[in-house]
């Protein structure tokens, strides 16, 4: 993985000074809240409901033991014992001081990490695939590309105060596992019919108040293209995007207004005159660097071995927990005798994304003794071991054991995605980590979720998505109707390759209301279905809402119980900016 | 209305400031930041300078516009005006504009420093990915430090007793090699020639850590900076060691005193977790007098540490002896270290014999006044003053103030 | 029912550790709502307004609207009773609301 050596360590380290400076002139008076909010947002300090919130980027997911025991050390000195695990690989810690936050971060640089760009209105942390340089279904190992995106977009001097903020993920599987297809820019690698790497370049997803799924701007730009190509997508963006409504100021809005095809033309002629510049783009990437980047993402030093392992078969026929962990947590890696473990952070009743200090400690160990140092965190907010010899599963299961981090129920219906709603979140309209708590809770039986399969249950507490409900199975959206907390239920989505967008199901339910819900969908999906290989996302897809609707609201047809609420009603708070 | 360039604040030409908005004359353009480059793409030969308009800092189409105007070949002046704010400058320039035109009421919040400060970096990720990483890097170290034979350690812990006292430890260079009791020049990366200020290295020389007990000296050239430190900044520190205050300059003997006042008390910080030194003494007293208690409190850490040592814990224990006084603030012993030498009272109370060449050796470490007094007092009783060439019955350092 | 006022306090977030906090009749800001200068006619919930203005000490002032009842002064909207009583987890983190004693003691103490 990426070592910072004396440059990024340089680098980092003015960027800290530099806020340290701009926190004291904020505080004298030299910079007013307004100029100082871009710039402390910009270095990922957001302020939230009952205190300040410091987002820390895991760049592209990866992180190693060192690091993540300093995760564990910051929130022990400077904040309450935990930190959450997001949906876009990043950390936050809930409760820093303003005065301290330089001391985080210089604390967070000694470990070759940082906070720069988690927020604001400029390019976010690079996002990939959980998997990268694990999974058996890789063309190419999208990391490289993030990194190489990561430091062309840090402190980027052109595309700091865009018209809003903007989100790249990267894939280098078919199989979508970084939601490429909801990101403003979505890169997916892949070979053109004379097999040269390049990629698909998909532009304009998201979700939020107006989700759209990303259309593809172009479908093969060669791998050396790369950054003067998203230079130009990013210039024509920063000039033409609209200003005037904060909700109609992603990319997504421009291209959908503009049409695909003359987005595209434009891009294309940005993109050309790029090239046709003297000196070429802004940044033509030295080829030594671009070396020097990828040598970093070599494949750790595996052992070669039969596919099958007996420690592993013995442990499996055994114990019956550990089975159905293995069963439910475990991925295809592509080196034989190797396995890809994910270790759920949704153990039953508690938060989301959630992890003690005392957690973090144990996984770091954990990874170091058995998975060649390196952890992932997934999108879907939980940590990945991507490389860990079947031999020794096992033992990291027992480990896991130990902390409560052993829970197997990865992709089951207590797997929920939750942002942290009002609990936390300035912007929130209504509260999504108790709604979490309580579907996980009743229906915490292992049997049952296993009868009941493959499901994504996503909670957004308002209608930025950050808990992106639209891709979600089962999505759940919190709002605030008439000065009380309304959940509106979504159907259908998916995150995969072939996202969808989730279909409304109809009014909302109050916040006891929500489980009873739940439960008549999927007792509908039982019922419906062709059998336990039949998943709710595919009978759905086979019969359609309809059947799913009348089991949420079984008396409609005579009385509409709640007629959906206009959006006038629908309060949002004008806080932080997201 | 000022105007920021890359020399400071600048007055803005008469013969610049009065051209309308969106108006075009044959020389000057003032563009607002919706305005389309491409209109003007074919006039750009003939403009000498061109103002773009940036209604709030947040806005930045102006550098996209900027960008764009200078692909399209545009060589003329190029001005940012309105809000922009001094932590935008170097992007401005970055972007290809020559200055800022900003209010005088955010020159008044912003001066001119923090515009040059803005400017000082030279690391930039996409400076590295255009190959200059490494002349980069070499500039840094050019900047920081002023010559060879200099390392730059990270801090790893600091430590405030007093308003005026602090401790700190940095990460030690695995080549650095000392004796216990020396000390080494220490400076600060914030400046093109650091200042160099010798410290005594307040940790034993088989620590993996050096650690440095220092005094706050209002306007000190280097305090005031370094009193500052915090984790993980860069302290920088000279190759070589060196001092008088180590056991090889002793002559052979049954007892070592310590003398020290104030921050002297470093170099026997580390001398009392040092083995040799318990090896070559029997006895180890040590003194410590300052004006108030709070002010001895890194003395007593010290000694407690050095009990609790598993190295020389054992020994400590039994031969360590420390006498602290106070000569401000009452407490049970007060006093300068003289008075108590010369009334006998440090002998009294502890049982000792006075001194005498035989048995007795010293080393002073204080204030120069506290150093003259004792060194006379050592040399009344026949002892005789030491070097690291000449070993004698006492050495002396004096404390290092700025 | 529009036109009928409803009292309104003051509430920012501190500048310095982001805490709810409520001005109260001095221009000060206090972390109990108790505290608060209660406004129950629109010119005095503007001049109220206008006297939180201070950048130095707090972020984002604002009206809000509450009742007052036997316990005192309630917030009407659920969103700032979550920001007067912290947040609603009460987890095995030991999330401490604002008012806890303990909060104080979590916060350990810097370099400086």
């Amino acid at each position: 993985m990426y070592r910072y050596d004396e440059f990024d360590d340089a680098l980092v380290r003015d960027r800290v000074q530099r806020f340290r400076g701009q926190v004291e002139r904020r505080i004298s008076g030299a910079l007013t809240e307004d100029e100082f909010k871009p710039l402390r947002l910009q270095n990922g300090l957001y302020l939230q409901l009952h205190a300040y919130m410091l987002r820390v980027a895991i760049p592209y997911g990866t992180l190693n033991s060192r690091q993540m025991r300093q995760l564990a050390m910051i929130a022990e000195r400077w904040d309450r014992g935990y930190g959450h695990f997001t949906t876009r690989q990043n950390i936050q810690f809930n409760w820093p001081k303003l005065t301290d936050t330089a001391a985080i971060l210089d604390a967070l640089a000694d470990v070759g990490m940082h906070a720069i760009q988690t927020s604001g209105n400029c390019i976010r942390n690079v996002t990939a695939d959980h998997f990268a340089g694990a999974a058996a279904d890789e063309i190419e190992d999208p990391r490289p590309t993030a990194e190489l995106l990561r430091q062309w977009s840090t402190d980027h001097p052109e595309f700091a105060f865009l018209p809003r903020k903007f989100k790249i993920a990267v894939t280098g599987s078919p199989n979508d596992r970084a939601v490429t297809k909801a990101h403003d820019i979505g890169l997916r690698m892949i070979r053109n019919e004379a097999e040269e790497p390049g990629y698909e370049v998909i532009v304009g997803g998201g979700l939020g108040r107006t989700p759209m799924v990303g259309k593809v701007v172009r479908a093969f730009l060669p791998k050396s293209d790369l950054l003067a190509y998203v230079e130009a997508i990013l210039r024509v963006y920063n000039l033409e995007g609209r200003r005037d409504n904060k909700y109609k100021a992603r990319i997504k809005i421009l291209l959908h207004e503009t049409g695909l095809e003359q987005f595209s033309a434009a891009v294309e002629r940005e993109f050309d005159d790029l090239k046709a510049v003297q000196g070429g783009p802004s940044v033509a990437v030295d080829p030594q660097e671009l070396a020097r980047i990828e040598a970093y993402f070599s494949a750790p030093a595996f052992e070669v071995l039969d596919e099958a392992d007996e420690t592993f078969e013995t442990a499996l026929a055994a114990d019956g927990t550990f089975r159905a962990w293995s069963k439910q947590n475990l991925a295809e890696h592509r080196q034989p005798g190797y396995a890809i473990a994910t270790i759920s952070l949704k153990a039953i009743g508690e938060v989301p994304g959630d992890a003690t200090a005392d957690q973090m400690r144990l996984i770091a160990d954990i990874s170091e003794q058995f998975g060649h140092d390196e952890l992932r965190i997934s999108h879907e907010q939980n940590i990945v071991l991507p490389h860990v010899r079947k031999r020794d599963l096992p033992a990291v299961f027992a480990l896991l054991q130990t902390a409560g981090l052993a829970t197997a129920n990865l992709g089951l219906i207590s797997d929920i995605i939750a942002c942290p709603g009002m609990d936390y979140c300035a912007l929130a309209t209504a509260r999504s980590i108790p709604i979490a708590q309580d579907i996980a809770r009743h229906f915490a039986d292992p049997t049952y979720a296993q009868t009941i399969g493959e499901m994504k249950i996503k909670i957004s507490g308002c209608i930025n998505a950050c808990g992106h409900h639209h891709v979600a199975h089962i999505g759940i959206l919190g709002l605030d109707r008439r000065g009380v907390e309304n959940y509106q239920i979504t159907l259908g989505g998916d995150h995969t390759e072939t996202l969808a967008i989730g279909e409304r199901a109809g009014p909302g339910f109050g916040a006891e209301e929500v489980v009873p819900a739940i439960q008549r969908l999927i007792d509908a999906y039982l019922t419906l279905r062709n059998g336990p290989k039949e998943t709710f996302l595919m009978v759905y897809r086979r019969i359609g809402a309809e059947p799913f609707k009348k089991a949420l609201y079984p008396d409609s047809g005579s009385t509409a119980p709640n007629p959906p609420a206009p959006s006038s009603d629908v309060i949002s708070f004008s806080g932080t900016a997201g | 209305m000022p105007l920021v360039t890359t020399e400071g604040f600048r007055l803005i030409p008469s013969n610049e400031t009065s051209v309308s908005a969106e108006s075009i004359n044959d020389r000057f353009v003032n563009l607002s930041g919706d305005a389309q480059a491409e209109a003007l793409r074919d006039k750009l030969a003939d403009l000498d300078l061109i103002r773009i308009e940036f209604g709030s800092f947040a806005d930045g189409r102006g550098f996209s516009l900027a960008k764009r105007l200078r692909n399209y070949g545009y060589k003329g002046h190029l001005r940012a005006s309105g809000h922009v704010i001094s932590d935008q400058f170097r992007y401005a320039l970055d972007c290809g504009f020559d200055d800022v035109e900003i209010s005088d009421e955010l020159a008044r919040r912003q001066p001119e420093a923090d515009w040059v400060s803005d400017r000082a970096t030279p690391v930039s990720y996409i400076e590295r990915l255009r190959g200059r990483g490494s002349s980069i890097v070499a500039q840094l170290k050019e900047k920081y430090v002023s010559q060879d034979g200099v390392f730059e350690q990270q801090v790893t812990h600091v430590k405030h007793y007093t308003d005026g006292l602090f401790s700190f430890r940095v990460t030690r260079p695995s080549s650095f090699r000392f004796r216990s009791g020396e000390f080494v020049m220490i400076g600060m990366p914030n400046a093109e020639k650091p200042i160099f200020r010798a410290y005594s290295i307040a940790s034993p020389s088989w620590d993996d850590e050096l650690e440095f007990y220092s005094i706050k000296v209002p306007d000190g050239p280097l305090t005031e900076h370094l009193q500052h430190v915090a984790v993980g900044d860069t302290v920088l520190v000279r190759k070589k060691a060196t001092g008088t205050l180590v056991a090889d300059a002793l002559t052979p003997a049954k007892r070592l005193y310590l003398l020290a006042t104030g921050t002297g008390m470093a170099p026997f910080a580390s001398l009392i977790r040092d083995p040799y030194v318990y090896e070559k003494f029997e006895q180890v007293v040590l003194t410590h007098s300052c004006r108030d208690h709070n002010e001895l409190t890194y003395g007593r850490e010290a000694v407690g540490r050095a009990k609790a040592d598993p190295l020389v814990g054992e020994a400590a224990q039994r031969k360590l002896i420390f006498y602290p006084t106070t000569t401000r603030e009452t407490g049970p012993r007060m006093g300068r270290i003289t008075l108590h030498i010369e009334t006998g009272e440090l002998f009294r109370s502890l049982d000792l014999p006075r001194f005498d060449a035989a048995n007795d050796r010293a080393m002073i470490c204080g204030s120069l006044p506290m150093v003259h007094d004792t060194k006379a007092l050592l040399e009344a009783a026949g002892l005789t003053e030491g070097s690291n060439s000449r070993p004698g019955d006492f050495v002396v350092e004096r404390a290092f103030v700025e | 029912m529009s036109n009928i006022f409803k009292p309104k306090i003051v509430s920012a977030n501190d500048l310095f550790d982001g805490d709810v906090v409520y001005m109260d009749g001095d221009g000060n800001w206090s972390r109990q709502i108790a505290e608060a200068a209660m406004a129950s006619a629109p010119n005095a919930a503007e001049a109220l307004l206008a006297r939180a203005d201070q950048p130095a000490k707090v972020v984002g002032p604002y009206l809000l609207d509450v009742t007052v009842d036997d316990n005192g002064i309630q917030p009407e909207h659920f969103r700032e009773r979550f920001r007067e009583t912290g947040s609603t987890l009460n987890a095995k983190f030991a999330r401490l609301n604002r008012s806890s004693p303990l909060e104080e003691s979590a916060v350990t103490q810097g370099n400086r």
